[in-house]
């Protein structure tokens, strides 16, 4: 086991949960024992063999059950997710993680999440993991129709939420963003976010001077190739200068990062 | 430890444990972040590229997904050769195979620079020196492209430096042979062989090129045809070893690199994909050398270009 404990694994597609055409969640199995990930900490994933595509694609899991086997949200997007949406069950999938470094220990202070688009995974996972720990509040944002089907499941049930779809067709009209400023947030209050860079681009201006700036965390979404920090392909610009998403982040303090340079 | 005997690669003073060494800039340079096992099998690491100042890369896209393969622009982002040494090499330099300089310049200074701070931190082992920078002080053409900046730049390096000498020539070149035949007159330990293919990528939805630096570096296995024939030139042309460099991602693409004149291979955009390619790569070497009764690597080297 290294310190960080990412490897590749073989794993087993145990179902999968189609809530569209082009929106499911595929459930898999590790074949050997692995580190279990905290929320944030994400896997490379790809059900191909051999080098085209070439790489494998990034994803934070959206639960993780006692058995090892772990959940991913995933939007047809491109080549590779549309690969990943034809495995069927039993099929053979590579896994790549954990990696990357998770969001820290809550504070014990009101834990206000936010996800938008497939970014709501490991605002989930977080969810479930902490909410007997600290208050939690999940907030999440869709795009629309498409995703009626998994704002209903059951992954959401049993869950402090608010939901906003751009169109108002699911939950209210809005954005994550929107909460924030219909409800306000506390000064207290811990903030944690993960979804489209606009999304987070614009909670920064949500957000400030009301809550203390070391208490909001971000995780990123960046293109990425080896998913250890060693090839750079996947830099942020932040106030200490680079920083690589896949093994300093993908979870940033907010101030962090350069926001008008990405 | 017989079969382990097998697969050793002579390379200049160095003797490695195994002929697949890992490329510059595809492994990250902290130990702790490196799955354990995965280098076992490698015969020697190359650092990231180094240069004489710290360099923020490129911004921007850096990484582009191709047919097999990947367009990078990171653009030498590293901390300067003195900050490496002061800082990252120490971690390294127990990791079990030799560590391997990779050394950039963009002015002739610069490399005789580096070569003194490797000096003054009393390292005499093997650099590699990348030659497909533009020639500031030249005019802007890659060094592999100006054959007398280059030899005079390899010259005085050869006279500054003790250690083993390895040139990664440039593929973006007519004539492969050219770059080669001046390193080993310079007195080269060694020649790779070669570098990434410049390419371009165009976001077709945004109507423009995806790098803002528009052209970018390709790799993976999608270049391994012309890697191949580009070590099958340069060994034809040189007598010091070839490394051959670009696309290997199986025990196929190894052997086959070996039988056009490499005497090591370097794997790079390959561990993107599977961290135990190299221990399959070597598996791959060593049956088939047990299959057809090849007792030495030397044997496999050069051996299509003899049929």
């Amino acid at each position: 086991m290294t310190m960080n404990g990412t490897r590749d694994l073989g794993a087993i597609v145990l179902e999968k949960f189609q809530f569209s055409d082009e929106l499911f969640m595929i459930r898999v199995l590790p074949e050997e024992d692995s580190s279990i990930p905290l929320p944030g900490q994400f896997y490379l994933l790809k059900s191909w063999e051999g080098f085209d595509p070439l790489l494998s694609r990034p994803f934070a899991p959206i639960a993780v059950h006692e058995n090892g086997s772990l959940d991913f949200l995933v939007k047809v997007v491109g080549r590779g997710t549309k690969i990943i949406n034809s495995s069927i069950e039993g099929a053979k999938v590579k896994l790549r993680g954990p990696c990357g470094k998770p969001f820290p220990a809550p504070s014990g202070q009101r834990l206000l999440l936010l996800g938008g688009s497939v970014g709501i995974a490991p605002m989930l996972f977080a969810y479930k993991r902490y909410k007997d720990i600290v208050p939690a509040k999940l907030v999440i944002g869709v795009p629309g129709g498409e995703w009626e089907n998994f704002c209903k499941s059951e992954l959401m049930s049993d869950t402090n939420l608010e939901v906003f779809s751009d169109d108002g067709s699911i939950g209210r009209s809005g954005t994550p963003l929107t909460f924030l400023t219909e409800e306000g947030v506390g000064t207290d209050d811990e903030v944690w976010a993960c979804g489209p860079i606009g999304m987070l681009k614009a909670l920064g201006g949500s957000l400030i001077h009301k809550v203390r700036e070391d208490q909001v965390y971000v995780s990123l979404e960046a293109r990425m190739a080896c998913g250890i920090g060693g090839c750079l392909g996947c830099v942020i610009p932040t106030t200490l200068g680079n920083r690589r998403v896949c093994a300093d982040g993908p979870v940033f303090r907010m101030s962090e990062v350069s926001w008008d340079e990405l | 430890m017989s079969s382990k005997r097998l697969l050793q690669a002579k390379i200049g003073s160095l003797t490695l444990r195994s002929p697949a060494i890992i490329a510059s800039g595809v492994w990250p340079m902290e130990p702790e972040r490196w799955p354990s096992g995965v280098v076992d099998n490698v015969g020697a690491i190359c650092t990231k590229g180094l240069t004489l100042s710290p360099k923020e890369g490129n911004r921007g896209i850096r990484i582009w997904e191709t047919n097999c393969g990947l367009l990078n622009s990171i653009g030498l982002q590293n901390p300067g050769l003195e900050a490496f040494l002061k800082n990252e090499f120490d971690q390294l330099k127990d990791c079990g195979c030799p560590i391997i300089f990779n050394l950039a310049f963009h002015r002739e200074e610069e490399l005789y620079h580096l070569l003194d701070i490797l000096t003054s931190f009393g390292f005499t082992g093997t650099v590699e020196i990348n030659v497909s920078c533009p020639n500031v002080s030249g005019g802007g053409m890659t060094w592999a492209l100006d054959l007398a900046s280059l030899e005079k730049v390899l010259k005085r390096a050869r006279a500054l430096w003790r250690g083993d000498m390895w040139v990664k020539l440039s593929p973006n070149v007519p004539k492969i042979c050219d770059g080669a035949i001046v390193a080993e007159s310079c007195g080269a330990d060694a020649i790779v062989v070669a570098n990434t293919w410049l390419g371009l990528a165009i976001d077709v939805k945004r109507k423009k090129p995806v790098f803002e630096r528009i052209f970018a570096g390709l790799s993976g296995p999608a270049i391994l045809p012309l890697s191949l024939r580009l070590v099958w030139e340069a060994a034809s042309a040189v007598k010091i070893p070839v490394i051959g460099c670009g696309g290997v991602a199986d025990a196929e693409g190894a052997l086959a690199m070996l039988m056009a004149g490499a005497s090591a291979f370097q794997v790079g955009t390959a561990l993107f994909s599977d961290f135990e390619v190299v221990k399959k790569i070597c598996d791959g070497i060593e049956n088939y050398m047990a299959e057809n009764q090849i007792n030495d690597l030397e044997e496999i080297v050069g051996i299509a270009q003899k049929a």
